[in-house]
């Protein structure tokens, strides 16, 4: 069921391989994973603007609040008009999984530290998903529509990366 | 006489040549925000014209031009408009996606 997107994620997102197996993707199991990857920055990000005080950090964390929810709000708009139920999946419970784990790192630190924490983590995350977008979710989803929302997806989740990665520059 | 006569022949004159000759309308030019781009710059803006942006993007949006003579949000399925006032290459982008960026030729 995970195939590459699996070996993707679990390289960078230290998810146990164990589950991948050679079935493609559905649409309805795509919606749920890229709905869940947009809330798991969504939920990142409100950490850092709980924790950051820095203009730089809170702008770009109010970037990814303000983007992945117009995403997943359209996504949410479109499986209801396709009548497709997202449908809960081992990716998107190893992606959960992870990101909490993440988080609770993130959470243990303060200052300087979790402002480059995070930054760092929001560049590796982007790179992850992008690479997940391209290289599995578009290829495999089978709706037009859903295809076309997973490409305008990754056009502005490169963009993040693009911005995470001037912000983690401007950091050192 | 004469010189009076020849006065008011040039005052008609020139109204006549003002009636005949109106200022340049203002048009309105429009650039569509979609997929994260925005549209291609309309040909033809002059200073006085008036441009146009819809966005019909999912996203929040800005027009920002570099030289500041505009900045302003638009909210996915709104419109914003800014008249041209100066003559010369205005480069703009959105604040929020610097990856999106355009360019305004505008003419005396």
């Amino acid at each position: 069921m995970i195939r590459r997107f699996a070996a993707v994620l679990a390289l960078a997102l230290a998810v146990a391989p164990a589950a991948a197996k050679e079935e493609k993707l559905n649409d309805a199991q795509i919606a749920h994973i890229a709905y869940t990857a947009g809330q798991i920055d969504i939920q990142a990000a409100n950490l850092a603007l709980a924790k950051s005080h820095d203009n730089m950090v809170r702008g770009f964390a109010q970037e990814m609040v303000r983007d992945h929810t117009a995403v997943n709000d359209k996504a949410l708009a479109l499986v209801k008009k396709l009548g497709v139920t997202p449908e809960a999946n081992p990716v998107s419970a190893s992606l959960t999984e992870a990101a909490d784990k993440k988080r609770s790192q993130l959470n243990h630190l303060d200052g300087a530290a979790f402002d480059r924490a995070y930054v760092e983590n929001e560049v590796a995350y982007h790179k992850t998903v992008n690479g997940a977008l391209s290289k599995t979710l578009i290829p495999d989803a089978s709706d037009p529509e859903l295809k076309q929302l997973l490409e305008t997806g990754l056009k502005l989740f490169e963009q993040h990366q693009e911005h995470a990665e001037h912000v983690a520059a401007m950091m050192h | 006489m004469t010189s009076i006569s020849a006065r008011a022949g040039f005052c008609l004159l020139a109204i006549f040549t003002s009636a005949a000759a109106p200022a340049p309308t203002a048009h309105r030019f429009r650039i569509v925000i979609q997929d994260l781009a925005f549209g291609a710059a309309p040909a033809g803006i002059r200073v006085g014209d008036t441009v146009e942006w819809d966005n019909q993007d999912i996203l929040v949006h800005s027009v920002t031009a570099q030289d500041q003579s505009f900045d302003a949000d638009v909210k996915p399925g709104a419109k914003v408009s800014f008249t041209m006032h100066r003559a010369g290459v205005i480069r703009y982008l959105c604040k929020y996606h610097p990856g999106m960026q355009g360019i305004l030729n505008v003419g005396e």
